[in-house]
């Protein structure tokens, strides 16, 4: 599986998506005017995603904006992750990062929590 | 291109200066509002950068708080991605208008879009309904919608209403223009508290 980076623009976030360091991340803002287009190549990417079992793989989230339909690609990527898990025997840590002061970000990093069984750890990111 | 639908443009076109010509003086002419920034015209991908940087750009210069910042950044990509989604096009053209103003320790984003008239009733109803909720219930709402997780193919979620809503804490006004046998202008008005740090 080849490994994929989205270069990251002014309201798309930079994606790292790297098996071979079982390491996967989406990093920035998330305001694309259609984010199911925007996510789509991402989504068809875990699709074809052939996991080693038992090996454990780590997806760090750090944006600091999300737009309304991004959420709704996000929560639809969690919800990849965790049937990828239970088929193959794979596990994933979801770190999900925010500001001490950003209420928005972590709600919404626990409202996934509550929603999928892909349980995410919520970390505080310190900015300057 | 036919006569008629030439008409119609123009004067939706028109209708929609009009209104923005008339919010805009309405601003400038109350001494305690204060302009921030404005547009009136085809709403195209680009605008919901350029127009919600512009706001992050002023509002940071101005050392408001972060909190609020993010909240006014995020209710104005909400409210102009709007536009872009459920405005009615017009010769492949969607035609609105942006106003963001100042007054005393808030922010107001005001925006503006043709709706079909078949529409109206549809949109009235839902915004009465999301209104009379209460804070709990709102985030109930924004659950089960995020539950559902259905994106439309051209990108709306369902989610944008609510995530206004609950960012200006129920301070929306909203008012309907009808403006032809087809349109009306429909306008959005949000309140944001806006402190400095």
């Amino acid at each position: 599986m080849r490994k994929l980076i989205v270069e990251p623009t002014s309201n798309t976030p930079e994606i790292t998506l790297d098996p071979t360091q079982g390491y996967f991340s989406i990093t920035g803002r998330s305001f694309p005017e259609n984010s199911r287009k925007f996510y789509t190549p991402i989504l068809d990417w875990f699709d074809a995603f052939d996991p080693m079992h038992s090996k454990n793989y780590r997806f760090n989230f750090n944006l600091n904006y999300i737009n309304s339909s991004s959420i709704i690609s996000l929560f639809e990527l969690l919800k990849k992750l965790s049937k990828i898990k239970k088929n193959t025997g794979c596990s994933f840590d979801v770190e999900w990062m925010h500001e001490s002061d950003d209420e928005t970000i972590r709600k919404i990093g626990e409202d996934f929590t509550k929603l999928t069984d892909m349980p995410l750890t919520l970390k505080v990111v310190h900015t300057q | 291109m036919s006569k008629v639908s030439l008409h119609i443009s123009k004067n939706s076109t028109n209708a929609i200066e009009t209104f923005y010509k008339t919010a805009v003086k309405k601003i400038k002419t109350d001494s305690s509002a204060t302009l921030l920034d404005s547009f009136c015209g085809h709403f195209i991908n680009q605008d919901t950068e350029r127009l919600t940087s512009v706001l992050e750009g002023h509002l940071h210069k101005k050392n408001y708080i972060k909190k609020h910042v993010k909240s006014a950044f995020s209710t104005a990509v909400e409210m102009i991605q709007n536009i872009r989604l459920h405005g009615s096009r017009i010769e492949q053209k969607t035609p609105g208008c942006y106003i963001t103003f100042s007054e005393g320790s808030s922010l107001s984003i005001q925006t503006a879009n043709l709706i079909s008239n078949a529409e109206v009733p549809v949109l009235i109803q839902r915004i009465s309904d999301l209104k009379s909720l209460q804070n709990t219930q709102l985030k109930q709402r924004y659950i089960d919608r995020l539950a559902k997780g259905s994106i439309s193919l051209k990108g709306g979620a369902g989610l944008g209403l609510l995530t206004i809503l609950s960012k200006c804490n129920g301070k929306i006004s909203t008012k309907f223009v009808n403006i032809s046998n087809e349109y009306s202008i429909f306008s959005m008005t949000t309140t944001l508290p806006l402190e400095h740090a």
